[in-house]
């Protein structure tokens, strides 16, 4: 669990992506990639509230597959 | 008998009564002078130092200046007192008699040949003992607010999510099953991973316990969010054991954020004051923690609705934009077609009434040509007609000539030389 970011880490960036996104201060190029790791973090720390911790590995596994595709 | 006041006075009685008297007979003997001496109850103060129940209540009573023990005496709450006695003391002290805890008793002084000398008390007053701890426990507080240990652990903050949670209790308090359950039942699927630390909760070794249990909590600090002391389910029994100051140091000092679930319903122990948080039942403890962790998940849902919202926002003003821009290119586009279009038009047109000019000039050009090779002397020539010179000149009339001339005859083709023969006027 040591690469996964803490809880608070976690929302703080998504509200920071947020307020971006809302202030509509991101670039469209970025946009995607943005959007991308909010719903990550989203997802994480949804799945980690109420599961193990082997499937959160199984996720952060997943996601960085995704990332070098 | 007269009242001895020494035992060298005794001694002298003796050797005037020229009687050795039996164990049976001196205690017989002290036990009149009691009996005598000291016919009334008294109130007295005192703190017990142990308790034993064995069918009767057998104390062993001190008087304290500071640390060091000044008095001591056993005292006994027979059987039959002590089922009535206990339980108002209980009820109204809210804690039940016990080893540490100062008492106000009225009691006869008893000596028996056999047990010797011991208070025999017959009433308690309960709000003397509330006073004493209620003063202790004033006192441990001051202590710890000078000391700034008071609020320390309220200065850290409450985990975000306190998903590990390090419980302090004793493996067969109910309280402990009680969090337990309720933390593993809770109604939004959330996972917590718990770690016990064992402890005593009450009699005289809590202290010790609970502090090495606290220590073990720190030594595994990094793997926990929270720590939380449980006691009992049932009674009200030995709360001052948690009105101690070495505890609350111990949690003053503490990586960790502790709260406190002792539960009892009404007063504030020392422990209580010095954690982070307290709440009065180990179930209110799984609560506590169960709405912070359904707080940040609707955080959660709320930050990702907002995302949704924001990004489709941005994507719909993206394609307006784009639809309103494609939509001026193709009117714009029209607009210059059309411009276009028209120039060339004109341009035909014009091209075409050029054409027309050019025409008409070219026909009539061409007749004008008709007419000029119509006229054209080698086209007439080729009719059939010829041109007579007479010495180099054409020939118009028959007066230029006379007969015997030579005359040439230009033909279409050739020429003829020939003499005038005859001439008629026209």
């Amino acid at each position: 669990m040591n690469d996964a970011p803490s809880y608070k880490n976690a929302i703080e960036e998504i509200e920071s992506i947020v307020n971006e996104i809302e202030n509509e201060s991101v670039d469209i190029d970025v946009l995607a990639q943005k959007v991308k790791r909010a719903a990550f973090l989203i997802k994480l720390c949804r799945k980690r509230l109420k599961t193990t911790d082997n499937e959160i590995k199984k996720i952060l596994k997943e996601f960085k597959k995704g990332d070098e595709a | 008998m007269k009242v001895i006041s020494n035992s060298g006075k005794l001694l002298e009685r003796t050797k005037t009564l020229s009687k050795i008297l039996s164990l049976y007979e001196l205690n017989q003997l002290i036990k009149s002078i009691f009996d005598t001496a000291l016919p009334q109850t008294f109130l007295v103060t005192a703190e017990i130092a142990s308790l034993d129940i064995k069918n009767h209540c057998f104390l062993t009573l001190v008087d304290k200046d500071k640390e060091t023990i000044r008095a001591e005496m056993k005292a006994v709450i027979w059987a039959s007192t002590y089922k009535t006695l206990s339980v108002e003391f209980k009820e109204a002290a809210g804690i039940e008699l016990n080893k540490g805890i100062k008492i106000l008793f009225e009691a006869f002084v008893d000596f028996h040949e056999r047990y010797g000398l011991k208070l025999n008390i017959i009433k308690i007053d309960p709000s003397y003992t509330i006073g004493e701890l209620a003063i202790r426990r004033k006192e441990i507080l001051e202590r710890l607010t000078k000391e700034g240990l008071k609020d320390k652990n309220k200065q850290l903050e409450f985990p975000l999510v306190p998903q590990r949670i390090g419980i302090i209790s004793s493996a067969t308090a109910a309280g402990y099953e009680d969090l337990l359950n309720h933390l593993k039942n809770n109604p939004y699927g959330y996972k917590f991973h718990c770690r016990l630390y064992e402890a005593i909760m009450q009699g005289d070794k809590t202290e010790a316990s609970i502090i090495n249990a606290l220590n073990q909590g720190r030594h595994d600090a990094s793997y926990l969010d929270v720590l939380v002391i449980v006691r009992g389910g049932g009674g009200q029994a030995d709360l001052h054991c948690f009105d101690n100051y070495e505890i609350a140091k111990t949690i003053a000092f503490l990586p960790l954020p502790v709260i406190s679930g002792i539960g009892h319903e009404r007063d504030i122990t020392v422990v209580d004051e010095a954690s982070n948080t307290r709440v009065k039942t180990p179930t209110a403890a799984a609560d506590l923690i169960i709405t912070r962790v359904k707080d940040f998940e609707d955080r959660i849902d709320s930050l990702s609705h907002s995302l949704v919202h924001a990004t489709n926002k941005i994507t719909a003003n993206l394609k307006e934009t784009l639809s309103f821009f494609i939509k001026n290119f193709e009117s714009s586009i029209k607009k210059e077609l059309f411009n276009s279009y028209h120039m060339l038009n004109a341009l035909i047109k014009r091209l075409n009434f050029s054409f027309k000019i050019i025409r008409t000039e070219r026909e009539r050009l061409q007749s004008k040509e008709g007419n000029i090779n119509h006229l054209n002397p080698q086209n007439v020539l080729k009719r059939g007609y010829s041109i007579t010179y007479k010495n180099g000149k054409a020939v118009k009339s028959e007066s230029e000539v006379k007969t015997g001339d030579s005359l040439k005859t230009t033909l279409y083709k050739g020429e003829l030389i020939s003499k005038v023969e005859s001439k008629h006027s026209a």
